[in-house]
């Protein structure tokens, strides 16, 4: 068994050293990541690895269902990418399979430092597929990420380090309680990844430029890193953010759809439909603080990741024919949960936690994909693609997401969702969502966007440079005490006359000695 | 090991110190002599340290004594902190000996170059070997002047003016230090360095005046741990030849300065008297301060060495930061901060000269695209610059992991602030120059390529290449014994207990 895990480690890493064989660097990428679902059906186990600080890796019940869903999105997406990808073929194949063993680290990581090696090399190699295609666009979606990126990594870190100050490298499984507020550290740092609104603005600018087995995984697998972050330490939190985090959860479920059926650019869309999805995966977190099984939120994470996967790669591809066009239609109503799909199924599982209102609120929420999914549909179907034959991989992802949830869901006793009331229950809010796409469509004519991508992106990265420019300004007023610097910026008379007044030691050391003195009155 | 004896930390002094008197006299002419006595020396002494390392582990204890005056006496005495010291300097020396002759092949003054490089290298053997503050000073002095040389080595009018410039800045520490030096000796008398410092009834009833003793080593120390204000000189110095940039910000100086706190907290007053006189907050401050100072300076800078040099000041003062924090976790940070500091630095600015040398890159703007031209150098620059973000599996991450939990185990959240807000700041000064190497267009012609021949090429980029792989190892197999972190885990232990 830990045999079988250190190989599902390595082997994303062993194909590396392939690089310099373009040929066996193409059959590797499909076949790297298929150790991960022989995991997810092995029995619970770990690893002691001595690198690090001592990291133990394993398999148990939490990561169980995202093993599987990243073995076969990594392969059937890999597939894909290995037949596509023309453009710097090697350098795409360098940041996937490192981004691969990432998360692979992640996945599998039982204790804190393993868990946050995975983690950081899986978020930091990924910016390698955000920017592939180069251009300007590219670029900017890539600095946004890397800045959202670097924020939630900072936040996770901080969180970490406040419950290594009292446990050490803990094991996830050994971990007690968190300490507030590292809690809420961890929370709002795995929300970045998540893509929970105000923190989703990178999704939607990253997942349009990246190339689209890239964006597969972003959105199918890698997002789901932030949900696994969540669920390793849920049972160490206390339940008074629980309340919180489902409002959170259903208000980015809401703006989600919302904004995504604004825009005109189909992965744009998708990259919304993702948030919007991932906002009731929040909402689960929230019924998981409160006591629900963590189990449904796996088959949700499952369901999505598969389905969402399938629709990427339908992205890449022109939707003639009845075919193609069935093979989008098929994750999508799974996305909105039409009865007898793997979304009904998940959905039935994620409602055991919740009560009341918000129940209201999950039902509402299917309205809203069903809007947005039908919107996606009609960009997919005007546009034209790349590829005209259906890919075997889609088709297979397609088929995986049409099966793998139930299997899961089956052999691990979870409710199935086929009382008649849960299937009534399930099939007016899709309905409905059909009428008011119907009427949207009478309304609208126009395909221009109404709200930029990545929506209040624009208005933080005019925050932000206002705020750098105003701090640049105190800086460069503050450099002219820094004493040697070149004349980079140009500065008043008066201000180089004490520049170089300061220069001198003797009015440097005056300065220590005042600034010594006055720190040791304030100690004294 | 028996060949070991008391008086082997003087060998390890005396080998660097023969091998620059040597070369002096071999002169310039002799080029092959030349890298024969400096490869001997430096595989000589790492073999020793090694020897050293292991019978210290065993338990043994090497300590030299002679009486100068009545009541001075020189001391060598190598302890677990002093072989983190020696064995950085012992093996980043090799591996800068190395670099700098293929850096300067085609330059002048070869033999005044590497006289004062390994008289540069035998002080801060003195300094990691000195027993107590008297011969720490000494060695402290011989450093100064000997790094003089280095600094203004290229002889043009701005780096003699820098000399000048390092020259005030740390005579002028050196004498605040000769102050508190003599005041604490008239109180308590020259003490041994002890674990958890000397037992002296002095110590407790002068406070006032110990304060300011403390306040007046600490300027000292902190001119050539470039604590702000103090710090002024380390961004000038950059003018100096790569290779001594190098050892400057990874080895020599800036971390003498940071050696000398250690020493100064852990082994003249002990951390609880140093706390008790209310001093740690003082210094954690001043750490503080230095540390988001100084990556904010490195963040408007547009010269690479530049920014490295702002950089160099904000992470040298972890290790300060670490030990005025003190506690078991904190003081594992600190001390294994001053090993892990040391390799990623040295690899950046190693690879800052490989830039510089072979393409003519100076400025972070020419730097697009020159991780195609020159992948292994920009693999190392790569690992180098995440590891000083602090980012796993690099070793900065193990640093700053144990000086935030330590922080938090001590009750000063705050400092994990100021560690999050330095690797904020880190990565928006390191990642822009990644994102230039990697993912940006070269141009049609670098500012100034150079060919060179295969020999100088392997010898400027090995020792990047070596570094930059063990700032990767240090941190993935932080939990090996003989580690940084295993070898300060120990030492801490020995100590807390």
């Amino acid at each position: 068994m830990s045999l079988l895990i250190a190989l599902a480690l390595l082997m994303p890493l062993l194909s590396l050293g392939l690089l310099a064989w373009p040929r066996a660097v193409r059959v590797a990428m499909p076949l790297a990541p298929l150790l991960l679902p022989v995991l997810a059906l092995a029995p619970d186990s770990t690893l002691e690895i001595p690198l690090l600080l001592r990291s133990s890796c394993g398999v148990d019940a939490v990561n169980r269902p995202l093993l599987l869903l990243a073995g076969l999105g990594w392969a059937l997406a890999g597939w894909f990418a290995a037949s596509t990808v023309r453009e710097r073929p090697r350098q795409f194949a360098a940041f996937w399979l490192l981004t691969m063993a990432g998360h692979a680290a992640a996945l599998l990581g039982g204790s804190l430092s393993a868990f946050y090696l995975g983690y950081v090399v899986m978020t930091v190699a990924a910016y390698g597929l955000v920017v592939h295609s180069r251009g300007e666009e590219a670029m900017r979606a890539g600095r946004v990420y890397m800045v959202l990126a670097v924020l939630g990594e900072a936040l996770v870190l901080s969180g970490l380090l406040a419950i290594a100050a009292r446990y050490g490298n803990i094991a996830f499984r050994d971990l007690p309680a968190v300490p507030q507020p590292a809690g809420w550290l961890l929370l709002a740092g795995f929300a970045v990844k998540l893509g929970a609104v105000p923190l989703h603005v990178w999704l939607p600018l990253a997942h349009p430029v990246a190339p689209v087995p890239a964006s597969a995984v972003l959105s199918g697998l890698l997002v789901k890193a932030g949900l696994l972050g969540m669920l390793r330490f849920a049972p160490a939190l206390d339940a008074d953010g629980s309340q919180f985090l489902m409002a959170a959860g259903l208000l980015t479920a809401a703006w989600g759809a919302l904004v995504g059926l604004l825009q005109s650019r189909l992965k744009t869309v998708l990259a919304y439909s993702t948030i919007s999805q991932m906002g009731l995966a929040l909402a689960g977190v929230g019924a998981v603080l409160q006591g629900a099984a963590p189990a449904a939120l796996g088959l949700f994470a499952l369901h999505h990741g598969l389905n969402k996967v399938a629709l990427f790669l339908a992205a890449g591809h022109s939707l003639r024919g009845r075919f193609a066009g069935s093979l989008f239609l098929l994750p999508a109503a799974a996305l909105a949960g039409l009865p007898l799909t793997s979304g009904l199924l998940a959905k039935t599982a994620l409602k055991q936690g919740l009560s009341g209102p918000w129940l209201v609120g999950l039902s509402l929420s299917s309205v809203a994909t069903t809007l947005l999914l039908l919107h996606a549909f009609r960009l997919a179907r005007e546009k034209s693609a790349d590829w005209e034959r259906p890919h075997p991989a889609w088709i297979a992802a397609v088929v995986a997401g049409l099966f793998a949830p139930w299997l899961w869901a089956w052999s691990r006793g979870l409710p199935l969702g086929l009382s008649v009331s849960d299937l009534l229950g399930s099939a007016w809010p899709v309905l409905l969502g059909g009428a008011l796409y119907l009427g949207w469509c009478r309304l609208t004519k126009e395909r221009e966007p109404r709200l930029p991508e990545g929506d209040i992106v624009v208005w933080l990265e005019r925050l932000g440079r206002a705020v750098c420019g105003r701090l640049g300004k105190m800086l460069d007023a503050w450099m002219d005490w820094e004493p040697h610097l070149p004349n980079l910026w140009p500065r008043p008379r008066a201000l180089r006359a004490t520049e170089v007044a300061l220069g001198r030691l003797a009015v440097a050391g005056m300065f220590l000695l005042l600034i010594l003195l006055a720190l040791w009155l304030a100690a004294a | 090991m028996n060949w070991l004896g008391p008086e082997s930390p003087l060998h390890l002094v005396l080998i660097s110190l023969l091998a620059g008197v040597l070369i002096f006299i071999a002169g310039e002419q002799r080029q092959k002599l030349r890298i024969g006595i400096n490869l001997a020396a430096a595989v000589l002494k790492l073999v020793l340290v090694a020897a050293l390392i292991l019978a210290i582990r065993d338990g043994r204890d090497f300590v030299w004594r002679m009486p100068l005056l009545p009541g001075f006496d020189f001391v060598l005495h190598l302890d677990e902190s002093s072989m983190l010291f020696t064995t950085l300097s012992a093996f980043l020396w090799l591996l800068t000996t190395v670099y700098a002759i293929g850096y300067l092949e085609r330059s002048a003054q070869r033999a005044r170059f590497f006289g004062f490089f390994c008289i540069c290298v035998a002080s801060t053997m003195g300094i990691a070997a000195a027993g107590n503050l008297f011969t720490f000073f000494i060695f402290y002095e011989m450093l100064t002047l000997a790094t003089w040389p280095l600094v203004v080595h290229r002889g043009t009018p701005e780096s003699l003016s820098a000399g000048r410039v390092y020259l005030a800045y740390t005579l002028f520490g050196s004498a605040l230090f000769l102050a508190g030096l003599v005041w604490l000796y008239s109180i308590a008398g020259l003490q041994d360095f002890v674990a958890n410092g000397a037992d002296s009834g002095a110590f407790i009833e002068r406070r006032l005046e110990l304060q300011l003793i403390v306040c007046l080593l600490i300027a000292g120390l902190g001119v050539k741990a470039s604590l702000v204000p103090l710090h002024g000189w380390l961004p000038r110095a950059m003018v100096a030849p790569a290779p001594v940039s190098a050892l400057l910000h990874a080895v020599a100086v800036v971390k003498a300065g940071a050696f000398g706190i250690v020493r100064l907290v852990y082994d003249v007053f002990g951390p609880e008297r140093f706390r008790a006189l209310g001093m740690s907050d003082l210094l954690a401050g001043a750490a503080a301060l230095t540390i988001v100072y100084g990556s904010v300076m490195a963040l408007r800078q547009q010269d690479l060495k530049r920014r490295l040099a702002y950089s160099t000041v904000s992470q040298v003062s972890y290790i300060a930061l670490g030990a005025a924090v003190a506690g078991p976790l904190a003081t594992i940070g600190g001390l294994v901060h001053l090993v892990h500091q040391g390799v990623m630095k040295i690899t950046l600015f190693f690879c800052a000269g490989i830039y510089a040398e072979m393409l003519g890159v100076k400025k972070i703007a020419q730097m697009d695209g020159a991780g195609r031209r020159l992948p292994l150098t920009s693999i190392a620059f790569s690992i180098g610059a995440l590891g000083m973000i602090g980012l796993p599996p690099m070793a900065g991450f193990i640093s700053k992991w144990y000086l935030g939990a330590g922080a938090m185990a001590a009750g000063q959240p705050w400092v994990v602030g100021v560690l999050v807000a330095s690797t904020l700041l880190n990565a928006a000064y390191f990642l822009p120059i990644l994102r230039r190497l990697w993912f940006a267009p070269p141009p049609e012609q670098w500012p100034h390529e150079q060919v060179m021949n295969r020999v100088t090429s392997v010898s400027l980029v090995g020792p990047a290449v070596i570094t930059g792989l063990l700032a990767l190892l240090a941190g993935l197999l932080a939990g090996a014994e003989l580690s940084p972190l295993g070898w300060v885990e120990t030492l801490v232990r020995r100590r807390y207990e």
